[in-house]
């Protein structure tokens, strides 16, 4: 009576009804692979938001209570750290784009809620680069990557500075110029994309902070699943699905997102994304449009072998999910986010302790 | 050292401070800095949450000491960002 | 709690639970852990210090599970390490293979402090006496676990050796009580103690010397549901040679000691700050230097007595 269990947070997150029948290994599987997979805090938000239609088992939530607390603590120091930041860069008199986990907390889409992120990610024009780092580093942010070719590797190639580190904060910001690195091949224009941003308000903060538009959020998103190694495939799908069943009710949403993708000629990771999201969390996407994935996806020759690696990327790495899970070295984020840091050499002196900042080991 | 230099707290609702005898503890919640505090210093700080004060004002408070020890401990909790002078 | 204590195991029975995929499964004050382990010595640690603690039923949720493994391929036959997993993660780089017991301890701290979200965490330990909680705080190497595990025997309920629990909400202190930790003299010291203590197998050459553990006192673990009000804190500090001086410490003072010792207290911005201040405030503070176990125990028991 081996029953499944490898896809318990994926249909859960889906469909919270299924736990409906869940005995107490089920339960340990789903609360395992949140954790592992750094959706602890979304799956607690869609418990939680099935009120009644849900029974939880009161020590299961327990869990699903820590991980709201240190979301809600996340987003306190986010907001702060956004003051700080505004009101360093407001001298730039230039809009500044907040990408990813942050702009999904400001703008308080679903995707958002209790999500954690590690590092800030802001995007401004290219030439406004050094000086947004240079009012950075005059509060307290400094460069991680001090030799010189890391330093020149960042500016020449990648789509972003190295990522800098507040002093005694240990936050980090990475600054980017544009959603996808230069090396990649495909050129989305950027001075689109901040023309297209949206003005978020933050409080206490000057009105500086814009947010993609919903077609180039989920673009950007799709980029980042892609385009990433996929070691947070799961949660940067989940992303994906909410952000689309928030925006699909945007006038103007499917008839914009493939023909602008096609323009900042990022289509492929759109088109990737439509079909798992469907795939994962039975995402609704329009009849036509996904007819039209399907073509699209289904003349490349490569199509078969992409859709099995994806595939696999997108099982939670758990025990309960994954065969190879002795050798998966996975760093919870909220075990080594530099936000939620804690001084554990009081605790544990004798032990090397792994560097969880800069050391994610990857799966295998 | 002039009576009417002006202080203000920076960002005072982001400013927690508790009072015992033996001094006061005072928590920036923007520098997530704890700092502990001489007694006096917390009557200054929680004066100024009401508002910015002058050196004299701040001089009448009930426990304040002559005005160049008030003058030194105000630049002394200007120099840690605790208070700022007001131009 | 209702299941039968881990004494009731056999040898084997123990064995074969500690290899099987669901693990051995055991009430920790409030969690049930599963451990997972191939290490003798983790084995007769457990049998030996956690005899008294209950066996979780088959259809308990478990918060945590941990295992102790020896490294990959042949090198666990060759020359086995203790690598400790929690959740496919490798937390700490692995310990050689006779510090398996001490690592399943140290991993234990780890999980249940990033765990422990609804809780203000100060390494401290903690007893009970009459309802009334006592925090002894301070940074290793001040005898604190000496002081607890001296306390302890001498019928102060244990809460936790290193581990101050606070609830956010209540203000009160979480029961999480484990083998007290020992290091060096201090163990042959509380081995000559009365109150016929019980030691766990040894770490040698550990990164702090020999290291091994008290077994908890029975009633310590059979109420580690009873959350307690704490009273008194107190920095310890040892010194060879020292007379013995309690002195009381103004509550700003406390606040600041306490912070420095406080592994959360960062994290949980202006929470952290509130439930620390309703801490001092309910607690009265003292220092103790001392040079013995024999004048530091009257001394705080006397304190510990005073009405409030």
């Amino acid at each position: 009576m081996n029953r499944r269990t490898d896809r318990h947070l994926a249909n859960t997150l889906a469909q919270p009804g299924i736990t409906a029948d869940f005995n107490a290994r089920d339960w340990e599987a789903l609360i395992g692979q949140a954790r592992t997979s750094d959706l602890l805090g979304q799956l607690a938000e869609v418990l939680r938001d099935a009120g009644d239609a849900v029974s939880v088992p009161e020590p299961v939530r327990f869990h699903l209570d820590a991980a709201l607390r240190i979301a809600a603590l996340h987003r306190q120091s986010l907001q702060l750290e956004l003051a700080v930041i505004a009101s360093a860069l407001a001298v730039l008199g230039e809009p500044v784009v907040l990408l990813k986990g942050g702009a999904y907390a400001v703008a308080g889409l679903r995707a958002g809620r209790s999500r954690l992120f590690g590092d800030i990610d802001l995007m401004v024009a290219k030439a406004s680069l050094d000086p947004a780092e240079g009012a950075l580093f005059r509060r307290g942010w400094r460069p991680t990557h001090l030799n010189a070719y890391d330093q020149r590797y960042y500016r020449q190639w990648m789509h972003e500075l190295p990522p800098i580190e507040h002093f005694t904060r240990g936050t980090v910001i990475d600054l980017h110029h544009t959603i996808v690195p230069p090396t990649s091949g495909h050129i989305p224009d950027p001075a689109r994309l901040i023309a297209d941003a949206r003005p978020v308000q933050v409080a206490h903060c000057p009105d500086i902070f814009r947010v993609l538009s919903p077609v180039d959020m989920v673009m950007h998103s799709a980029c980042h699943l892609f385009y990433g190694e996929l070691q947070k495939g799961l949660r940067d799908l989940y992303d994906l699905h909410c952000l689309i069943g928030e925006f699909s009710v945007e006038e103007g949403f499917w008839a914009h997102l493939l023909p602008q993708a096609r323009a900042h000629q990022l289509e492929y990771p759109v088109l990737l994304a439509l079909r798992f999201a469907r795939r994962v969390f039975g995402t609704a996407v329009p009849e036509a449009i996904a007819e039209e994935c399907d073509r699209r996806l289904g003349r490349r020759w490569t199509g078969a072998l992409t859709d099995h690696l994806i595939d696999a990327s997108m099982y939670a790495l758990h025990p309960s999910s994954d065969s190879t899970w002795r050798r998966a070295r996975r760093h919870i984020l909220y075990a080594r986010s530099h936000w939620l840091r804690m001084p554990l050499h009081l605790l544990i002196p004798h032990l090397a302790y792994k560097a969880f900042i800069h050391d994610e080991a990857r799966v295998g | 050292m002039s009576l009417d230099s002006c202080w203000t707290l920076p960002h005072a609702p982001l400013v927690s401070i508790l009072h015992w005898e033996d001094g006061c503890v005072l928590y920036d919640a923007l520098k997530t800095s704890t700092t502990l505090l001489s007694p006096l210093a917390g009557q200054v700080i929680e004066r100024l949450r009401d508002g910015a004060a002058d050196t004299a004002t701040l001089a009448a408070l009930p426990d304040a000491p002559d005005t160049e020890s008030l003058a030194a401990l105000l630049d002394d909790l200007a120099e840690h960002g605790l208070i700022r002078r007001k131009d | 709690m209702s299941g039968a204590p881990l004494s009731s195991l056999s040898r084997s029975a123990l064995h074969d639970r500690l290899v099987s995929p669901d693990g051995l499964r055991l009430h920790i004050g409030r969690f049930v852990t599963s451990i997972r382990s191939r290490h003798a010595q983790v084995a007769e640690g457990l049998a030996t210090l956690y005899a008294d603690y209950r066996l979780a039923d088959d259809d308990r949720f478990c918060d945590y599970a941990v295992e102790v493994g020896r490294g990959d391929g042949l090198r666990k036959f060759v020359r086995p390490q203790s690598l400790f997993r929690f959740e496919g993660m490798q937390p700490f780089k692995p310990l050689p293979g006779d510090q398996a017991f001490a690592m399943l301890e140290w991993g234990l701290n780890w999980v249940f402090t990033n765990h422990a979200q609804h809780y203000l965490i100060i390494h401290a330990a903690v007893l009970e006496r009459d309802g009334q909680g006592l925090i002894l705080a301070a940074p290793p190497g001040s005898g604190k676990s000496t002081l607890c595990a001296g306390l302890a025997l001498r019928g102060w309920r244990l809460l936790s050796d290193e581990l101050a629990m606070v609830g956010l909400e209540d203000g009160l202190l979480l029961p999480l009580p484990r083998p007290v930790s020992l290091k060096n003299r201090s163990i042959d010291i509380v081995r000559a103690l009365p109150g016929d203590p019980v030691i766990g197998p040894m770490a040698h050459d550990t990164a702090k010397g020999t290291v091994a553990h008290l077994k908890p006192p029975r009633t310590s673990v059979e109420e580690a549901l009873t959350r307690v009000q704490p009273r008194w804190v107190v920095l310890p500090k040892f010194e060879a040679g020292s007379e013995c001086a309690v002195q009381p410490m103004g509550r700003a003072r406390m606040f600041m000691s306490l912070v420095s010792n406080a592994f959360n207290y960062p994290r949980l911005g202006v929470t952290g700050f509130q439930a620390m201040g309703r801490l001092v405030e309910a607690c009265d503070g003292y220092t103790a230097r001392y040079g013995s176990l024999d004048q530091i125990v009257p001394a705080l028991e006397s304190i510990c007595s005073r009405p409030a």
